[in-house]
């Protein structure tokens, strides 16, 4: 009993790393250089399925997946985000929804490798090489590694010059070109960081729950919620999505046990709109500004 | 298979009206607040459940729905512009898009809170009858709601044309600042922007309701098509959307039956790539509106 009880605040501890290295990607993207994709889920689910495909029909060791995802992916982001930077604002949003929508398509149909509908489980066999643990803790070490690795390329970021060209770029794109910024390239080198990013989420998560299917990666909830946690936290700062998942997903995780999915995703949408409309700056943001006016004063 | 090429083209073009009609509001909506409203789908999706729960339970036939559920909507689309829509028109991006997606999850999830997942559908009497002309079977529901489609599209329209208030919409299309300057009630226009938008959407819903099933996330599944409509016809352009729904509705029946039905959806998403590489301002949309669009 003590060890269930044990596993189940492991395995919030462990989803809330995981949500906070997802969401700090996309943290990149979105809060330093203005690129507000929607599509994060894309990435996440080639992510997944290259190491499941890679374990369960190749045999080989899902680190290899691993390598294969980070690369598919970062390729694959280079070449669908460089046409769309020419779209602004919403219409890139736009844009970044359709490639999930079009990656669960391909999953579903993609029968030979992906199993369809049907989905991947991946056999329960413990080991480091194949990145499956049977405590609970391992996951959780590094989850947080995985999540103190993305808050470390964001503080980086943040204090380099890399994040202040991004900035620039996306606080006026015209002016941050005639200053002679290679707009181009500067979102091309934060989209691609992101992706691979995101597509480690996706291992990762591939190799916790051991089953995947098309809805439960590519599903633009997973988007929306990767989102959601940096702007309850603070969009453009480092450790915003961390504060975001603290809060959101232990909160989730007590919703769902209490109601079932559309309670709990109403109580969800509400925090979005409230977060939105009330602390457009997120939890770090207003707590920054709160502590400037005290000191001010 | 090619004797069958009318009988495709007349049903790719009845659901086209429908997809156009679907569209209308969200173009107009874009054009005046210059916000996305990823919330249109719920609209659609209420009065979709308005018109069943009236046929379910006072067995009113969804098209006379339309009278009681457009004023409903229309409410309750001013209520939403005051609550949500305002406070985020000077936002950035981000927050604008996720107020609206905020939105579209609490409705939906009332929606399913209260009415459950379950997939319902109306019966008509006229439900399963049909007009042949020559070799083409016409579906009576799709053609009437055709034709429903039609008029309100013609409707808003010539109000935007010809009144008063829709020439000031216009304007704000236009250039919204100008149009303040010339001494047009903007906060009011946008109230009534957001109204007559997603009370078309209502329309639009109730005439799906015979033809096509009422859940919780039917919302989801129409605003794809409705995003890849606006933006074909361009986004701000009301005839341009009743066109982008004419031609998405073709392509995908003829996809649908000369290809593959999977690759129905597929094709739609591949438009909308290209369209927003080739031509982001649309086939009927200005150029630059994809650049200047949420200034």
């Amino acid at each position: 009993m003590s060890t269930l009880f044990n596993d189940y605040y492991l395995n919030i501890a462990v989803m809330t790393c995981l949500w906070a290295a997802l969401s700090g990607a996309w943290n990149l993207m979105a809060g330093y250089g203005g690129l507000v994709s929607l599509g994060q889920s894309a990435f996440f689910g080639i992510g997944a399925y290259m190491t499941a495909i890679v374990y369960t029909k190749y045999g080989i060791s899902p680190w290899f997946g691993l390598v294969a995802g980070i690369l598919v992916t970062t390729g694959l982001a280079a070449v669908i985000s460089w046409p769309c930077f020419r779209l602004r604002g919403a219409f890139f949003s736009l844009a970044t929804l359709v490639f999930p929508i079009a990656m669960e398509i391909v999953a579903n149909n993609l029968n030979d490798y992906t199993r369809g509908p049907s989905g991947i489980a991946i056999p329960f066999r413990p080991g480091l090489d194949t990145f499956i643990f049977r405590s609970r803790w391992s996951y959780l070490v590094a989850a947080f590694a995985l999540m103190m690795l993305v808050y470390g390329i964001t503080r980086w970021i943040h204090r380099g010059k890399l994040g202040l060209y991004l900035i620039a770029v996306r606080d006026d794109e015209a002016t941050a070109a005639s200053m002679g910024i290679e707009i181009v390239s500067v979102k091309l080198i934060v989209v691609m960081i992101s992706a691979a990013l995101t597509a480690v989420g996706g291992f990762f998560y591939a190799q916790y729950i051991l089953f995947l299917d098309p809805p439960s990666v590519f599903s633009i909830n997973i988007s929306v919620q990767i989102a959601l946690l940096s702007i309850i936290g603070g969009l453009g700062t480092p450790f915003g999505p961390i504060v975001g998942s603290l809060v959101m997903t232990p909160l989730d995780g007590v919703l769902s046990q209490f109601f079932g999915g559309g309670p709990r995703l109403l109580i969800y949408g509400v925090a979005l709109l409230a977060a939105v409309l009330l602390a457009p700056k997120g939890i770090v943001g207003t707590a920054k500004e709160w502590r400037r006016s005290r000191w001010t004063c | 298979m090619l004797d069958l090429l009318p009988q495709l083209l007349v049903s790719g073009l009845l659901i086209g009206g429908i997809y156009g009609l679907l569209s209308i509001g969200l173009t107009l909506i874009f054009g005046v607040l210059r916000i996305v409203n990823f919330a249109q789908g719920e609209f659609i999706m209420l009065a979709m459940f308005g018109a069943f729960w009236l046929h379910a339970l006072f067995a009113i036939d969804p098209f006379v729905s339309i009278f009681i559920v457009t004023p409903l909507v229309f409410g309750l689309g001013l209520l939403a512009e005051r609550i949500v829509i305002k406070p985020i028109l000077h936002a950035p991006h981000a927050m604008q898009i996720f107020a609206t997606f905020g939105l579209s999850v609490v409705m939906q999830n009332i929606a399913l809170t209260f009415w459950g997942p379950d997939y319902r559908s109306v019966q008509t009497s006229y439900s399963s009858q049909s007009f042949i002309v020559g070799n083409v079977a016409i579906s009576a529901t799709s053609l009437y709601g055709f034709i429903v489609a039609v008029l309100m599209a013609g409707m808003l329209i010539a109000f935007l044309q010809f009144s008063r208030d829709g020439k000031a919409l216009r304007a704000m299309v236009q250039n919204r600042y100008a149009a303040s300057l010339m001494g047009v009630n903007t906060d009011r226009l946008n109230r009534l922007a957001f109204g007559a938008g997603v009370a078309s959407a209502a329309v639009a819903g109730c005439i799906l309701t015979p033809i096509y099933y009422t859940f919780p996330t039917v919302g989801v599944d129409l605003i794809i098509t409705a995003f890849v409509v606006v933006v074909l016809g361009g986004l701000g352009s009301v005839a341009g959307a009743m066109a982008g729904g004419l031609i998405i509705g073709i392509t995908q029946t003829l996809t649908g039956f000369y290809i593959s039905v999977e690759l129905k959806d597929v094709i739609a998403l591949v438009l909308f790539i290209l369209i927003l590489l080739i031509r982001p301002q649309g086939l009927f949309g200005r150029a630059g509106m994809e650049e200047v669009g949420t200034k």
